[in-house]
């Protein structure tokens, strides 16, 4: 197909969009996280370094395909996604270039960021199973692998398969389990589920506070935003349910990461790094860990009561490195099984 | 009185400016087409095993979701429309005047910001649900889980969507019907005879007129769906272009233009090739007085479509504002709502021209081809959102390729993009009214314009403009609502930190941050009656 010229003549946007490149003090993030904290981090690092931060919010998957598609043409400098499977992916399709810093290989342990460098983490997300303090005694469920029991039918829930949180819980799954097992194990699952999955993590926790289900899967960090809201209800929402770190003598609780990488073709490395770097300042680690409830990737920073209060476990790092490779598997797995 | 028009031979002649005319009408069509062509070559790449699994487990679910998606939804956007309608224009009734005009609010409450509402109404029935499974097991309580959201989305996605059915019914009754509802009550018949026997076999086109938008709109729902769990199509080729399944994605979207062109094909027959319009001008049916059974009857007719259409989500959304007052973000609300609505006036008034050259060459030149035009400039409705923007990343990559530089930064990253998207989304939402309106406009006038010495231009301008024009300002009016509530496209196109009312709501709506998502929805309904406002002089003129 020809392309029109005419058409591209008429665009005064492009001048527009080439005097912005041309200014050296700025920064251009395609980031899946959209928190009211990360504006308010962003309005700090600017002050800080004078680096005028922009974003560009969209799926991590839409943002991979638009830097695909944009080539050495991409405006973006950094991609910040809420999970290291897209990440593993980005690297895989050559979208990523290394970076060497060694604040932020001090900042995260080994197991949970890339071996070559090519992203950091800097917020940690725990997915564990929450349940009906009224309803559901602590030690009946210790794993993943018992929210399959038929006990647990018409009493469980959990979001979209379609969420990348549940696709990077069962690609750890089928690390951990196998192929074969992880597909019974999902099969089950959703045998078990209350309702077809609708609404986000909150909406479950709500859901089994007030008694539609017993058991929910979720990340803590929501039930964190819950229990620390302006809305009582939220709140009590929030206290209705006991957090469960699974699979504790095994290989530990599912976590997933928030975590940052250069693209390929950044214009604006030296300023990419600096902000990963800062992401990982005591100053911002505590602000992740009082904000959003995420847990910060620092071991050294302190945590919130909230935190405290849900206490230590033990983080799965033994499936992290494969979450991306296995996640085309737990798709499949989750279709068949009919996980919608 | 009806009458029924044979092909007259066109009274143009081709020259130069013929010519230019059908390149006129035929270039906003072929835009329209660009994406469909890019999916036709794309869709025939291998697509792998990716497919192959889609195909196997996610397809029969699609498929089912979105016929019965599609089935109930237009049966109950008509069952909300067309009594509605009837109502409002043949009877004289306390509230006549007030219903007339609000049943055409539901058109400015985007389905998506209408579902949180019921989000949370669905919340409230749990001790249902509950009470259900105590009382009844745990099979009917699952039962009751499946059902549930069907209710809930069929449900604010008619009553969202049937303004349409009722505004192309209420022209029927209220003018083109008059004359032969008159004589029908002269003859003694009552009022559910009048209505059975005589006004809804003349109404049928409009029906299927109204109901054929409603289906396209309702295939095309993103937001109202993914609220509710419910899995058609579109939410499936989003979901497959998200896995990066792109090869996939466009065949699913091929699928679903398939099942909306059988529907078109379907209100197309429901017409036939009658054209309903008398060459006398309408004169306006004498409204009946109600009696108390029949003021109740048509309070309810008129009051239920327009409380769960508009009334219950507005006041939910009013709620939550004030609820949220300290908390609000005022700038990024004000920056919001100028960015939609320079967006949805620019593309306006682009759609417009371009709608009016594809009817009025029609009109003047009466070429088989420029019927053709038409349609093709209508199809861009049926596409998915995602599509469209999908079929633009892929524009885009191969611009890019003989324009190293700037090509894709300018197409992706700017407004341009977005606007070329709506020009291919929202471009029959104008041509609909326009043709309809030329179909209503007997032809004996142009060529009477014509056989005066007036060129085909000049005629178009002069006499045919003159007359279409309310038919344009509907379709404008209903183009702007369109664009400034259009989600999924912007969402994907958008150039940086540029954020919609729309994208706004959906972000914090996404991120259960329900009462701040309040204000921008409040203002994105807010904006839009300010849409409503042409179609309500509309119907005004329509009166006198």
């Amino acid at each position: 197909m020809k392309p029109n010229r005419g058409i591209l003549h008429l665009l005064p946007l492009a001048a527009a969009a080439f005097a912005l490149n041309a200014n050296a003090a700025e920064l251009n993030i395609y980031s899946h996280r959209h928190y009211p904290q990360d504006q308010a981090i962003n309005k700090l690092f600017t002050e800080k370094t004078g680096i005028e931060v922009k974003v560009v919010n969209a799926d991590a998957d839409q943002l991979i395909e638009r830097l695909k598609s944009e080539g050495e043409n991409s405006p973006a400098d950094l991609l910040v996604t809420v999970d290291a499977g897209r990440l593993q992916r980005a690297k895989a399709d050559g979208l990523l270039q290394p970076v060497k810093s060694e604040a932020l290989e001090k900042a995260s342990a080994p197991g949970l960021r890339d071996a070559e460098g090519y992203w950091y983490p800097y917020t940690l997300r725990a997915r564990v199973i929450l349940a009906a303090k009224d309803r559901v005694q602590k030690d009946e469920i210790k794993s993943y692998e018992d929210l399959a029991d038929a006990k647990w039918k018409g009493r469980l829930l959990a979001r979209s398969s379609s969420s990348s949180y549940n696709q990077a819980l069962a690609a750890s799954v089928v690390t951990a389990n196998g192929k074969d097992k992880a597909a019974e194990w999902a099969k089950a699952v959703t045998a078990n589920f209350a309702r077809p999955p609708q609404g986000g993590d909150r909406d479950q926790i709500k859901a089994v506070a007030s008694g539609l289900a017993d058991v929910c899967i979720s990340n803590t960090y929501y039930l964190g935003l819950l229990l620390n809201s302006k809305d009582e209800a939220d709140r009590k929402a929030g206290e209705s349910v006991h957090v469960i770190f699974p699979n504790q003598d095994g290989r530990g609780a599912h976590c997933n990461v928030s975590a940052s990488g250069i693209t390929k073709h950044a214009k604006n490395v030296e300023q990419a790094k600096a902000y990963m770097e800062f992401l990982v300042t005591p100053e911002v680690q505590k602000m992740i860990a009082n904000s959003t409830y995420e847990y910060p990737v620092s071991g050294d920073t302190k945590l919130s009561p909230t935190h405290e209060a849900w206490g230590e476990f033990k983080i799965d790092t033994e499936t992290f490195p494969k979450m991306g490779e296995n996640q085309p598997e737990a798709v499949r797995i989750f279709d068949q099984a009919g996980w919608k | 009185m009806p009458v029924t028009s044979t092909n007259k031979p066109s009274p143009a002649k081709s020259s130069a400016g013929g010519g230019f005319a059908i390149l006129g009408a035929w270039l906003p069509a072929l835009l329209v087409l660009t994406p469909l062509l890019i999916i036709l070559w794309r869709s025939f790449q291998p697509a792998g095993e990716a497919w192959d699994q889609i195909v196997e487990n996610r397809l029969p679910g699609y498929l089912r979701q979105t016929l019965v998606l599609l089935g109930s939804v237009t049966t109950l956007a008509v069952l909300f429309g067309v009594p509605a309608a009837w109502f409002v224009s043949v009877y004289r009734f306390p509230g006549r005047r007030f219903f007339e005009v609000a049943l055409l609010l539901p058109l400015a409450m985007p389905g998506f910001i209408a579902a949180v509402g019921y989000v949370d109404a669905f919340r409230e029935l749990i001790p249902v649900y509950v009470w259900i499974r105590k009382n009844w097991g745990i099979e009917a309580f699952l039962k009751s889980q499946e059902i549930a959201p069907w209710i809930f989305g069929t449900g604010v996605l008619a009553a969202t969507l049937f303004p349409y059915v009722y505004l192309s019914c209420r022209a029927v009754f209220a003018r083109q019907a008059a004359g032969a509802l008159e004589a029908a009550r002269l003859l003694g018949a009552g009022g559910f005879r009048c209505f059975a026997t005589v006004a809804m076999p003349m109404a049928r086109p409009a029906v299927a007129a109204g109901a054929s938008l409603v289906a396209m709109e309702a295939v095309n729902d993103f937001g109202v769906v993914t609220h509710f769990g419910l899995v058609p199509l579109t939410p499936g080729i989003f979901r497959a272009w998200n896995e990066g399944n792109l090869v996939s994605s466009m065949r699913l979207a091929m699928i679903l233009l398939v099942i909306v062109v059988i529907a078109l094909g379907i209100e197309r027959w429901q017409r036939g090739r009658k054209k309903y319009f008398t060459e006398t001008p309408d004169a306006p049916l004498t409204r009946a007085r109600l009696g108390p059974a029949g003021v109740a009857t048509a309070w309810l007719a008129c009051g239920i479509p327009l409380l769960l259409g508009f009334l219950i989500p507005g006041w939910r959304l009013v709620r939550w504002t004030l609820q949220s007052w300290d908390v609000m973000d005022w700038p990024t609300n004000l920056k919001a709502s100028v960015n939609s609505f320079t967006l949805a006036a620019g593309a306006t008034l682009l759609i417009l021209v371009a709608a009016f050259a594809v009817t009025a060459a029609h009109r003047a030149l009466r070429r088989r081809s420029l019927l053709l035009a038409r349609q093709v400039g209508v199809l861009g409705y049926a596409y998915p959102g995602a599509l469209v923007a999908v079929g633009m990343g892929a524009l885009v990559s191969t611009l890019a390729f003989d324009f190293p530089g700037w090509a894709s930064l300018a197409l992706s990253g700017s407004t341009f993009g977005l606007m070329l998207a709506y020009f291919i989304r929202f471009l029959a939402v104008a041509i609909q009214p326009a043709s309809a309106g030329f179909e209503r406009l007997p032809e004996s006038l142009h060529d009477a314009g014509r056989t005066l010495g007036a060129g085909p231009l000049r005629t178009l301008l002069e006499v045919d403009l003159p007359l279409i024009r309310p038919a344009l300002v509907a379709g404008a009016a209903l183009v702007f609502i369109d664009v400034f509530k259009e989600l999924t496209m912007t969402l994907v196109l958008r150039p940086f930190d540029f954020e919609t009312l729309a994208t706004l709501t959906f972000r914090l709506t996404d991120e259960s941050r329900i009462p701040e998502a309040a204000l921008p929805g409040l203002l994105m309904v807010s904006l839009s009656l300010l849409g409503l406002i042409p179609l309500v002089r509309l119907l005004h003129d329509a009166r006198r």
